[in-house]
């Protein structure tokens, strides 16, 4: 009789057999303000060095817009000690590799090499935290490549331009207005002084976090990032984050761009809070509801059924102020972008009406779920990951928890949110097509 | 004391080290001692039916990753290019027990994923979903239905994706390395295209799945956190039921070395820069003891901050990436140099691969570049052993390939083991610069004499075929004289010149949307437009001397450049006044056009626009026009294909057009023509408003 209580109660509960992600680590701060977080793994001879500055697109000038990308540029341009072009050939000898990016929130820097190349890591990286060298013929150089960037990705690429497109029609008075990759003529103008001036503002300890996770001994690990990152002095002066709060939408904004492609585009975009609130998670799981995977609403209908689209997907853009939630699809051959819309707003209509069935909420928990846990598949992905929840949230621990903030949305949270966002009055509608010459 | 002093001597170290007083940041620091590098270690079971199964346990993560393999020699695929990808595709779109919907869901609902591509399937998830995911992987494979409905829908979906290629620089690229290096005959030089794929039945698709799907011929792989034996009892389970059987032979043509130098060209009008392939075959099997002296040597070539990137761009800006691949293969391995470039230094860039490659064949290498290289190589394989599919993928590549089992746990020893001599010696056997192909797509007009200077240059389209040419000098007739035959052809020229005005009203579709346009035109010189797209109308008109558009902001007038661009346009017949608009005229060639030649016939002049007209060398219809012109943002080219001439008052007018611009195609269909219908001349005038 004993035995079968347990059974009874757990038949009576449903059942969501979570799998535990348990990433130990340890993190501290040091005097002069840089936290670190370090992370033993030794499933592989590998370990992976992320620094992650609390700095982005957001934090610029709107005359100086690009700034921080071009930053990223010229964090590879060398110190006292690290000549010019020899960066990235150091860590690529040693057998490792290296990547940054920038957001509109925060730039990252990782190098990742072989385990017993850590104190290597670390002198590179501290270098360029220390003393980088900002001269005119690094900024020169970089000028050109950056440009040259631009154009590759941007203006070359099919549908490339539609983030810069939808933020400055869907934003009038916050800096998210303006995309990372900034404009060219930006560049251009600033001065060396003003290039130095940023690196002393925002590339400071204080304004970093320090993750290290791989082959490591945390003991060890600790007196390397005493010596390098140590004796680096804490940045003077406040640093710059934006104040400006976006003002409620309350009417619905359409445009058409023409841009070198084949088929037309729909671009849907309503405004949403920022990470880490409530409703940004119930609109995550929202989102995979929509488009993940090939039984998911938006790519069932529209790709498979009815073969208005050749490809959808929405994504919630994951910032750290109020931000965007944007549905996209790319019409298929002989579609056109109003029949798109109408069949993307008749999906949304469907989860604002009725709540979702059992089986299809424990699909997308399902969904959810798997893509939690792979996402610490290597070393580098925890790195960041560490990071990012440290920088963002002030809790790195998160990269155990974060999971039950998606598992806690219920349906009806789901349905509330699709009412309450996705509003016509509160979005920007983008229709890519096809320009015509000549004409 | 002792003790004491000890302690006390203990701290002051401590504090020396807290202090940072051995920090010397001017001396980079050397690496440890390199840690030991362990291969895990993989099990394999041959089931009854003769599944391989390789089972890698990874308990790192609570999850599963699957492969299923045929191992088979690549397939010709002949006529119907493309099906052996389509009829992948089509497989996991419905089984005996299963609709697609159905798949779609149950892969979804335990938050699973699987795909098909290449010679095999895969699926991923949480490894408490093993059975599942196995049980789905195993359906797909041995009752795949290929539904109609389905395979129409991915045969439309792949045709969408080769008509982009037209406008993808690299994917043309590619497409022309392959067909000059390996030929028609070869499936290697087979290349997929709207006409072929427009072939694949479900007949073929299931012909082809009957002929290879073999359980004898098919390795899984199962990867993550599993156990052994209850993957193998899992994979007899569900794949118990699969028939062994024997697979087709297929014999391969022998692939010869080139002759001499050769290029390949495919005109991309318009471009700004050269996308360039020197590549050739290399005879290099997996087991051969030379694979990795010649890893070695690539990485020194071509391998990242390599020679050809730091001579490209480093050196001489030439290009924002250069590098080189070169790898073994069972039939004919490759080696490809790659590079983009702007139009005029491609000679140079090509100067400069070319010395790279002979410098590495000539000369000794360095030590310290040999090691760096070794170094760089023992990196990325370490790196590459975090990921459980790499071992999977590598103890894939020992079964099909017959290496030898400890083949990868020995990688490590073979790279340290190649000398500089080893590098020079498979750089001279191996590369044979003055055999290999220049692969080029490019602006012909800028760079096909820059490119001719390596060696005989063929010109390709996009899709591979080569492009028909006869020297001009053997055109034995002058413009005016093609012009009279196509006025003759048409009609005559009594009924040619009897036309003084004429109205088209044609219809339209650019990727769905409907476009009306109505033109009226009135000898000699008058020409007035509308086009109404979506409800919008725009019209324009220009009376012989000066013209108008109508915009949302009002009427325009035409400024003097684009009045003269105009006239060409207007004219009722260019071929009476092309010199009176201060055109010189050309035979430039014969060209092939959808399977006939043409006799190509160019206009130029000083303030532009360049235009090319082709007319059949048989019967001299007039087959296309192109007009190519200067914008702000550089040369575009539009190309209209004239189609089913009908008569309209005594002459034949085309009543289907197909017009290209950068990519995109409009088709036009004539919907009304009216020939002499007494046109009045304020219709070309500007409007009030």
């Amino acid at each position: 009789m004993k035995r079968l209580r347990p059974l009874l109660f757990l038949a009576a509960v449903p059942l969501l057999a979570t799998a535990q992600v348990n990433i130990k680590f340890e993190e501290y701060t040091l005097p002069n303000g840089l936290h670190v977080i370090l992370h033993e793994d030794h499933s592989s001879p590998i370990v992976s060095q992320v620094v992650a500055y609390h700095v982005g697109s957001k934090n610029e000038r709107p005359d100086r817009t690009g700034f921080a990308h071009f930053f990223e540029h010229l964090m590879f341009e060398g110190s006292p000690n690290i000549p010019r072009g020899e960066f990235q050939k150091i860590v690529q000898n040693a057998g490792g590799n290296l990547n940054a990016g920038t957001s509109f929130d925060n730039t990252v820097y990782f190098i990742s090499l072989p385990s017993n190349q850590l104190e290597l890591a670390m002198w590179l990286e501290s270098e360029r935290m220390l003393q980088l060298k900002i001269d005119s013929v690094g900024v020169e150089t970089q000028r050109g490549v950056v440009k040259e960037e631009r154009k590759q990705r941007l203006e070359n690429q099919p549908y490339g331009s539609f983030l810069e497109q939808m933020m400055s029609h869907a934003f009038k008075v916050h800096p998210y207005r303006w995309t990372p990759i900034g404009s060219a003529q930006y560049i251009d103008r600033a001065s060396l002084d003003e290039f130095l001036q940023f690196y002393k503002s925002f590339y400071v300890p204080n304004n970093a976090c320090l993750a290290i996770a791989g082959d490591i001994n945390v003991g060890k690990t600790k007196e390397l990032v005493q010596k390098y990152y140590g004796g680096i002095p804490r940045g003077v002066g406040e640093i710059y984050r934006p104040t400006e709060v976006e003002p409620p939408q309350t009417v619905e904004v359409r445009d058409s761009v023409p841009d070198n492609i084949q088929l037309p585009a729909v671009i849907m975009a309503y405004h949403m809070p920022a990470q880490g609130t409530k409703d940004y998670y119930a609109l995550s799981m929202l989102t995979t509801l929509l488009s993940e995977g090939e039984s998911s609403r938006l790519t069932k209908r529209l790709v498979d059924k009815d073969k208005l689209a050749v490809q959808v997907q929405s994504i919630p853009l994951p910032l750290e102020n109020p931000s965007l939630f944007i549905a996209l699809a790319i019409a298929g051959f002989g579609k056109t972008p109003a029949e798109v819309e109408k069949a993307i707003q008749e999906e949304i209509g469907r989860v604002q009406t009725d709540l979702i069935t059992d089986t299809e909420f424990t699909k997308i928990r399902n969904q959810r779920e798997t893509g939690f846990i792979e996402k610490n598949s290597t070393v580098q992905g925890k790195a960041m990951q560490l990071a990012d929840y440290h920088l963002f949230f002030g809790d790195a621990n998160l990269i155990n928890t974060e999971i039950a903030k998606f598992t806690e949305v219920t349906r009806e949270d789901l349905r509330r949110v699709a009412r309450q966002y996705l509003k016509n009055e509160n979005r920007t509608v983008l229709y890519y097509v096809p320009k015509i010459e000549n004409q | 004391m002792k003790r004491t002093l000890m302690v006390l001597v203990g701290c002051a170290l401590l504090l020396a080290q807290y202090a940072g007083a051995q920090l010397d940041r001017s001396k980079m620091p050397p690496p440890g001692p390199p840690p030991s590098v362990s291969f895990p270690d993989y099990d394999l079971v041959t089931t009854p039916n003769g599944m391989r199964v390789i089972v890698v346990r990874n308990t790192e993560l609570p999850t599963v990753a699957i492969r299923l393999l045929i191992d088979r020699k690549p397939i010709f695929e002949g006529e119907v290019a493309g099906v052996v990808e389509v009829m992948g595709e089509v497989m996991k779109c419905g089984t005996a027990g299963r609709s697609k919907d159905q798949i779609d869901e149950q892969i979804d609902q335990i938050g699973g994923s699987l795909g098909v591509g290449g010679t095999g399937l895969f699926a991923s998830g949480l490894s408490r979903h093993t059975e599942k995911l196995l049980e789905l992987l195993a359906d797909i494979t041995l009752h795949p239905t290929f539904p109609q409905s389905e395979l129409e829908r991915v045969v439309m979906q792949t045709q969408s994706g080769l008509k982009a290629r037209k406008s993808e620089p690299d994917a043309i690229v590619d497409v022309v390395r392959r067909k000059a290096l390996y030929g028609d005959a070869h499936p290697y030089g087979e290349i997929q295209t709207e006409e072929t794929v427009s072939k694949i039945t479900r007949e073929k698709c299931i012909a082809l799945y009957k002929a290879y799907f073999k359980p004898n011929r098919a390795i899984l792989a199962v990867v993550g956190d599993v156990e052994k034996g209850a993957v193998v009892r899992l994979v007899r389970k569900y794949f118990g039921e699969w028939k062994k059987g024997t697979l087709p032979v297929t014999t391969y043509p022998e692939v010869r070395p080139l002759p001499s130098l050769q290029v390949a060209l495919v005109d991309r009008p318009g471009s700004v820069q050269s996308v360039v392939r020197v590549a050739q075959g290399v005879r290099l099997p997996r087991t051969s003891p030379d694979v990795m002296p010649v890893t070695v040597m690539n990485r020194i070539l071509g391998g990242g901050s390599a020679r050809l990137f730091m001579n490209l761009r480093e050196k001489h800006s030439y290009t924002y990436g250069a590098y080189s691949v070169m790898g073994p293969d069972e039939l004919i391995g490759a080696f490809t140099a790659s590079t983009s470039v702007r139009n005029s230094v491609t000679d140079s860039a090509l100067n400069e691969i070319f010395s790279e490659i002979r410098r590495i064949r000539d000369e000794d290498v360095d030590a310290a570049e040999l090691v760096r290289a070794k170094n760089a190589l023992s990196g990325a394989f370490v790196a590459s052993l975090e990921a459980a599919n790499t071992v999977a993928s590598y103890a894939i590549d020992v079964e099909r390939f017959g290496l030898p089992r400890d083949y990868y746990k020995t990688y490590l020893k073979r790279v340290a083991a190649v000398t500089a001599q080893d590098v020079q010696r498979v750089a001279r056997q191996y590369l044979d610069p003055d055999h290999m192909l220049v692969a080029v797509v490019g602006a012909a007009k800028d760079v096909r004499g820059k490119v001719g200077k390596f060696g005989a240059v063929t010109l390709y389209d996009e899709d591979g075929r080569k492009v028909v040419e006869r020297p001009t000098g053997s055109v034995k007739m002058t413009p005016d004289e093609i012009f009279a035959k196509f006025v003759n052809r048409v009609g005559g020229k009594e009924a040619y010149t009897a036309i003084r005005d004429k109205t088209l009203e044609l219809s339209g579709k650019i990727q769905g949307m409907e476009m009306k346009v109505k033109t009226v035109q009135k000898a000699p010189d008058k020409l007035y437009e509308e086009m109404n797209m979506m409800g919008m109308v725009q019209r324009a008109g220009f009376d012989g001397k000066s013209g108008w558009t109508g915009t949302p902001q009002g009427i325009k007038d035409l400024t003097p450049e684009q009045t003269e661009a105009k006239k060409p346009d207007a004219v009722m017949d260019i071929y009476s006044m092309y010199k009176s608009l201060g055109f010189t005229v050309e035979v430039t060639g014969v060209k092939e056009i959808k399977g006939r030649e043409a006799y190509e016939v160019t206009f130029t002049r000083a303030s532009g626009p360049t235009m090319r007209h082709y007319f059949d060398a048989k019967d001299f219809l007039k087959l296309r026009e192109v007009t190519v012109s200067t914008t702000p943002r550089g040369p575009v080219e539009q190309s209209t294909d004239l189609l089913d001439y009908k008569p309209f008052g005594g002459v034949q007018m085309p009543t289907k057009m197909e017009q290209s611009v950068m990519g995109q195609v409009i088709t036009f269909t004539l919907d009304k023509c009216e020939v002499n219908a007494g046109v009045d001349d304020a219709l070309f005038a500007k409007p009030a408003k």
